[in-house]
């Protein structure tokens, strides 16, 4: 994250905030700040989301290739993800700065995505053990302002929400070749069922009290907070604890619970807004411009 | 466990977890590398590497992802042990190498980590234990082997989970807490307890071996003294 210097004072004060339930912004302690998202945005991607929370600014694209399937997965297609920090983000990501922060949150994803219950890879299987669809999932992180952890993981939800993959009817056998055929139809398209797709919430640990959403001089106050990964049916699929302070094993515990019933409800009212934003008819994007 | 494996390193600890096995060296405090990173705290390094025969596929020489986010866990799970406002403006480098990797390395790379440090004379608030736990349904699994351990692409059924846990037991603090799998709350809650209280019967036996590391250094310069 950025360098943020805090002096003694502003930290007593937001330690003071925090243990009165009232935060620098307003917020109280399990308080989100306000979101902006809008998928559709990048036509070349067979799906996009373009994810604003706060001063974090978060840009996902999937795209689908055909490839062939891993041989010890035969009847199941792959999730790549790749996350980029750009230099933009802050002046810490110039060069190869960068580059630890984007492996970690690639890692946590990755094992995230991991469990079969989140996303039925078998839907994306087109030819058992010869072809497959590969999901590229490109993560641009343009700006950091607290708390990436979550809004890529609700970016990369609602831009696989809104991939579209075309339909593919294998046509009659060649010899052992296949002959794949694609739609001509545009539209015609399937998606994924991104139910139990999980959300990440971050919580943080200020004194005695864990906040959910930090901002980055937040971030700098505390010393330690986990990462949790919650799909759909409350179910936790990941967690890490960041940060280079220890927890105690109770208090651990009872941010887990937290999480896992933040990301519950972060779930449904994503879902319900996704739902919201196809039914919208919208001819313009907004786009950046907002 | 066994510690000044590597006679050249100020500090090095060995720990075999049945049939894992892993070399941890720990080099300094020594000056800070790049001059302009002045801090009032010393700065830990991490280097956690499997050697290329260790597990069933070769790993390459370079480090590859897997490993940069192990080494990062590591450091973050050590900088909440080590007193760090000790030794500014110098560094410290652990270097963990995996030497065979049977199962939970980086629940056995906490544990020798932090006693390769303490061998090193590097002040600490207390030892790290690292343990972890397997969840299947119906059953939890303390220290799995790598066939125990839980695989992405073969378990997808739920309560199905891998958790490594770094604790402390003097001080009762979780400084490392990794989990895979898709669990309850319920469930992860127990897994710690598990954990926290195995770390527990396994600190008198890292006790132990500091003891005689300890005893062995002072009859060393015992000796010296006499000669």
């Amino acid at each position: 994250m950025a360098e943020i210097l805090l002096s003694e004072a502003e930290k007593a004060y937001i330690h003071h905030g925090v243990q009165d339930d009232l935060r620098c912004d307003g917020r109280t302690r399990l308080d989100y700040r306000p979101i902006i998202l809008e998928t559709g945005l990048v036509s070349n991607a067979s799906g996009s989301a373009r994810l604003r929370l706060a001063n974090s600014d978060i840009l996902v694209g999937v795209k689908v290739e055909l490839a062939s399937p891993l041989p010890d997965k035969p009847k199941e297609g792959r999730l790549e993800f790749f996350v980029d920090c750009s230099a933009n983000a802050t002046p810490e990501f110039e060069g190869r700065g960068g580059e630890d922060l984007a492996n970690e949150i690639c890692r946590f994803l990755q094992r995230s995505y991991a469990s079969g219950d989140t996303i039925n890879l078998s839907e994306l299987s087109v030819l058992t053990g010869q072809q497959c669809w590969v999901l590229y999932v490109d993560i641009l992180i343009l700006e950091c302002g607290g708390n990436l952890y979550d809004a890529v993981s609700l970016a990369v939800k609602s831009a696989l929400y809104a991939t579209q993959i075309p339909s593919i009817k294998v046509a009659t056998m060649d010899g052992d070749q296949p002959e794949l055929e694609l739609s001509d139809d545009p539209y015609d398209t399937k998606r994924l069922n991104t139910e139990n797709i999980p959300c990440v919430v971050t919580l943080m640990k200020i004194g005695n009290h864990y906040l959910v959403d930090p901002t980055p001089e937040e971030e700098c106050c505390s010393s330690s907070g986990i990462v949790v990964a919650v799909s759909g049916n409350k179910k936790i699929t990941a967690v890490r604890k960041i940060g280079s302070g220890s927890l105690h094993p109770d208090s651990l515990v009872s941010m887990l619970k937290t999480g896992s019933e933040v990301g519950a409800v972060v779930n449904t009212i994503l879902m319900k807004k996704l739902l919201e934003e196809e039914t919208l008819e919208v001819s313009q994007k907004v786009g950046f411009m907002r | 466990l066994k510690t000044g494996i590597i006679s050249q390193a100020k500090g090095s600890a060995y720990i075999e977890q049945g049939n894992t096995k892993l070399v941890c060296g720990v080099y300094g405090p020594r000056e800070v590398q790049k001059k302009s990173d002045f801090s009032l705290n010393g700065q830990l390094f991490c280097e956690f590497k499997f050697a290329p025969f260790s597990c069933q596929k070769r790993r390459g020489h370079q480090q590859d992802n897997e490993e940069l986010v192990l080494s990062g866990l590591l450091r973050e799970a050590l900088e909440a042990a080590v007193c760090l406002h000790k030794f500014p403006k110098a560094q410290v480098e652990v270097n963990v190498m995996v030497i065979e990797n049977d199962g939970s390395p980086l629940a056995a790379a906490l544990t020798c980590a932090s006693l390769a440090l303490a061998s090193a004379s590097i002040p600490m608030y207390d030892l790290m234990i690292g343990t972890s736990v397997r969840q299947i349904p119906k059953l939890f699994l303390l220290d799995p082997t790598k066939d125990e351990e839980w695989q992405p692409e073969l378990n997808h059924d739920e309560n199905n989970s891998n958790l490594t846990v770094g604790f402390m037991p003097s001080t009762h603090q979780v400084s490392a807490y990794v989990h895979e799998g898709v669990s309850k709350t319920e469930d992860l809650e127990q897994m710690l307890k598990l954990a926290t209280e195995y770390c527990l019967k396994v600190q008198p036996v890292v006790q132990l071996c500091l003891k005689e590391t300890v005893e062995k250094i002072l009859s060393n310069e015992g000796e010296k003294v006499d000669e």
